[in-house]
């Protein structure tokens, strides 16, 4: 009995073999992969795979601007061939699981998404949670840039992704959204548009994120303003601009009134509209005076409720204006209508879904209630206090 | 052999565990139906409801046999053995569906340059040892376990739900009735299905009249975190990207963060999932040898787990080569394969007992 | 590698373990050592555990055709896909 027990745990022991499979990595030879680019070159018809690296260090008191970041290339026929080539530059094995970025180069965009998407979905290191994002241009090019902040460019533009719901201007998915939306016949989708230019003020031209792509049919088809990326930031729910604010200018009789907003409601349901099935939008914001550009006494109630109905005009014309460039210029489904009727009227989907795309969206016709409620003025009434009318 | 009684508490946790196992790994059923996948897993449920009952009447009639017993007793020796048989091939099935399906995950998702030979060796290793440990050992690990499952469930839970951006219920009934039809049979083929496997153990349970209520109240729990967990998996990933992952519930727990920088929670279920995984293989093997000694008439089953266990990695190592074999079997076959020994074998046998006792009865009513 | 090592251990354990057993006149333990050790060791082995069949491939070979019909009947061919 002793023997067999005594097998029997020789046996269990030879489980710590598990520690010598090949998978085992020591940190002091990996290089954490912290932004990846992907650009296609239509004349050798190739991929380039740029990566922009950083050394892994068991000291983690070192601040980041201290360590060694590594910009290197390579090309190939597939993405992963490219991928696989790095590894004749590379002096440690490169390590996925920290990469929040894959940028896309516009040549790659418009050529087609679907082996980049395949590519990030497949391996098992690139996380879902990951951002991608359109670039302005060759991808390259705006790897190679260094980060205006001084900071590691993964970390300002992180910073950047993070402030997008404070500003709603610029617009970034994450790869889950892009396959979800990639893989969707009926519609398209916007994602991140990184771009160049020089800075007020600057000395050197630096990247930034603002406005959009348009991803259509598998490709790159458009890019998106600013006003249409911060209309689809407030029409379209999503999780990681729950908490978004943005500011405008709106006019109110001869002033212009500087209002911070938050979207609190968002809605959407089928209607008649003109005899056709159409959509109606219904969108609750929240708004402080942030400024004033001449006097107005804020402190009365009337004078509010008119303010607060101009805005309401305002951001109708905004959005319908918008609604109307993605219905009949890009016709492209961005908003996600199609998977609305989807959801919620799907007898209905079957018999238009045939035509969606280059019948029935593009004239649906959709109708937008902007309700903006003014709960707070600010810390001050009027300047000067209030004058007699 | 006096064999060491569990409580029905302990068996209700270890049937949990059992038949949770992986269940929440491929949601195969929820890819061909989506939203309506409901239908199919409360279907599944229920279907092994009237199996448990089933089981615990023919259980009753032999209150301390063993079922390989009561097989024997009903069907005669050489039917009955033969029986034994096919219940034996059922769970060397069963054992290497496991092995194949923990090992493709770890080779997919965590260790691609790993053996899939040297993960499902370990594997054996450790079940092979607590199934030789015997039920009472395995039930106490069971109950240890499963409160960390329950808490780490209930927070990826949390967490995932506030990721869900789409409503994973609408549209429903969008699938005709032979499709919810046969996701059900994929659904009751794994992980319902597995409900005879456990039967074998009924004997070993001290108080039998709480047979039903630990069953039944393991068969409702299984189908709650089945549920929740496919309904999550949809609503945070969306549709597409749902159809589109090899492992569905793992690419959710992927984009659960804690805060900004705490992630890679996914650690979590892999550890539950393996340990889930564990126990269901660790219950095959133990009723495996319970019926291969029953078979050949060996009292002392000690040294049978490890020839077992070996039987389990040899077929395994021939089985299931790549991930498409498995899916495509888990998809075409197994809901076929399970109907004979989870609904037919149990069915005649209770039709069997059914008619000796009305015929008992008759007959003693006429005595009388 | 490990399928090799497993043989080995397999053909070793099964002998040595029979031999032990039916020499304490466990005639009945010994057997079935036996029997579930040459089972194993003939899966393991290089040709031959290639010809004898296995679950898979017995379950397959009984339950396909009633497969392709329950399918084609129900018309689920078309759904029914590996992701």
């Amino acid at each position: 009995m002793k023997m067999i027990k005594r097998s029997i745990a020789l046996l269990l022991s030879m489980a710590m073999l598990a520690g010598c499979s090949s998978d085992i990595r020591e940190i002091s030879d990996i290089a954490l992969v912290m932004l990846t680019s992907i650009d296609y070159n239509e004349k050798k018809q190739e991929y380039i795979f740029t990566v922009n690296c950083l050394e892994a260090s068991t000291n983690s008191s070192d601040s980041s601007e201290r360590k060694s970041e590594w910009i290197a290339s390579a090309s190939g026929k597939s993405i992963f061939e490219a991928a696989r080539n790095l590894r004749s530059r590379a002096g440690k094995i490169l390590v996925w699981q920290h990469d929040k970025f894959f940028l896309i180069g516009e040549s790659a965009a418009r050529r087609s998404f679907y082996e980049v998407v395949d590519f990030l979905t497949r391996t098992r290191e690139i996380r879902l949670s990951s951002f991608l994002i359109v670039g302005e241009g060759p991808a390259l090019e705006l790897m190679r840039m260094r980060a205006e902040t001084g900071d590691l460019v993964s970390n300002e533009i992180l910073g950047r992704i993070k402030n997008e719901q404070l500003w709603g201007k610029s617009l970034s998915i994450t790869i889950k959204d892009v396959v979800n939306y990639y893989t969707n016949p009926y519609r398209g989708f916007v994602t991140g548009k990184l771009s160049k230019s020089m800075p007020i003020g600057g000395t050197r031209e630096v990247i930034f994120l603002s406005g959009g792509s348009v991803i259509k049919e598998g490709k790159l088809s458009n890019w998106l303003t600013k006003e249409d990326t911060l209309s689809i930031h407030i029409l379209v729910d999503k999780k990681y601009w729950r908490h978004l604010e943005f500011a405008e200018y709106v006019p109110y009789k001869s002033l212009n009134v500087g209002l911070r907003l938050h979207v609190n409601k968002r809605s959407m349901k089928l209607v008649h509209i003109n005899g056709k099935q159409g959509i109606d939008i219904h969108i609750g914001l929240t708004g402080t005076i942030a400024s004033l550009d001449n006097h107005l006494n804020l402190a009365d109630p009337v004078k509010l409720r008119e303010l607060e109905n101009a805005a309401n005009r305002y951001m109708e014309r905004k959005l319908k204006k918008s609604l109307n460039r993605f219905q009949q210029v890009m016709k492209t489904d961005i908003i996600g209508f199609s998977d609305y009727l989807r959801h919620y009227h799907p007898y209905l989907w079957r018999k238009i879904s045939a035509h969606w795309v280059t019948e029935v969206y593009p004239s649906m016709p959709t109708r937008v209630h902007v309700d903006v409620s003014i709960p707070t003025i600010g810390m001050s009434e009027v300047l000067g206090g209030s004058k007699d009318d | 052999m006096n064999v060491e009684k569990i409580t029905p508490f302990q068996f209700g946790c270890m049937c949990f565990a059992f038949m949770s196992g992986f269940s929440t790994l491929y949601l195969l059923e929820a890819k061909l139906i989506m939203h309506d996948v409901w239908i199919a897993i409360i279907a599944a449920t229920i279907a092994t409801l009237f199996l448990v009952q089933l089981l615990v009447y023919i259980q009753r009639q032999f209150a301390d046999m063993n079922l390989s017993d009561i097989i024997i007793t009903v069907f005669g020796n050489w039917v009955g053995k033969l029986v034994l048989c096919l219940y034996l091939l059922g769970m060397t099935g069963l054992g290497v569906l496991s092995l194949r399906s923990i090992s493709l995950f770890y080779t997919t998702a965590i260790l691609p340059n790993t053996s899939p030979g040297l993960i499902m060796a370990i594997v054996l290793l450790v079940t092979t040892y607590a199934a030789y440990l015997g039920l009472s050992s395995i039930s106490r690990a069971a109950l240890v376990i499963l409160p960390f499952f329950a808490v780490a469930m209930l927070v990826i839970s949390v967490f995932i739900f506030d990721d869900v951006e789409s409503n994973p219920f609408m549209p429903q009934f969008q699938n005709a009735l032979p499709l919810i039809v046969y996701s059900s049979m994929i659904s009751f083929g794994f992980p319902f299905g597995k409900t005879s496997v456990f039967a074998f153990v009924f004997s070993e349970i001290t108080n039998q009249k709480k047979l039903v209520k630990s069953c039944t109240t393991a068969a409702i729990f299984s189908c709650v975190y089945l549920l929740m967990s496919t309904y999550l998996a949809i609503g945070c990933l969306g549709e597409y990207m749902f159809k589109t992952a090899a492992f569905p519930f793992f690419s959710s727990i992927q984009l659960v963060k804690f805060g900004e920088n705490i992630e890679r929670i996914e650690i979590m279920i892999i550890g539950i999932w393996t340990i889930l995984t564990l126990f269901e293989i660790i219950i095959v093997q133990y009723c495996f040898v319970k019926i291969v000694g029953r078979i050949f008439g060996a009292k002392n089953l000690s040294s049978l787990y490890l020839p077992v266990g070996a039987i389990f990695f040899a077929v395994s190592m021939k089985s299931f080569d790549n991930p498409a074999k498995l899916v495509a079997y888990d998809v075409k076959i197994l809901p076929f394969s399970i109907i004979l020994p989870s609904i037919i074998l149990p069915l005649i046998l209770g039709c069997i007992l059914w008619v000796k006792k009305s015929r008992k009865n008759q007959m003693d009513i006429q005595n009388s | 590698m490990i399928e090799y090592l497993v043989l080995t251990f397999v053909v070793v354990y099964g002998s040595w373990k029979s031999t032990l057993l039916w020499k304490k006149f466990q005639r009945s333990e010994a057997i079935v050592v036996c029997v579930l050790s040459l089972v194993a060791a003939c899966y393991l082995l290089p040709v031959i555990g290639n010809w004898i069949p296995t679950t898979e491939t017995f379950n397959t070979f009984l339950y396909q055709s009633i497969s392709e019909f329950v399918m084609r009947s129900f018309h689920i061919v078309q759904e029914v896909s590996p992701s």
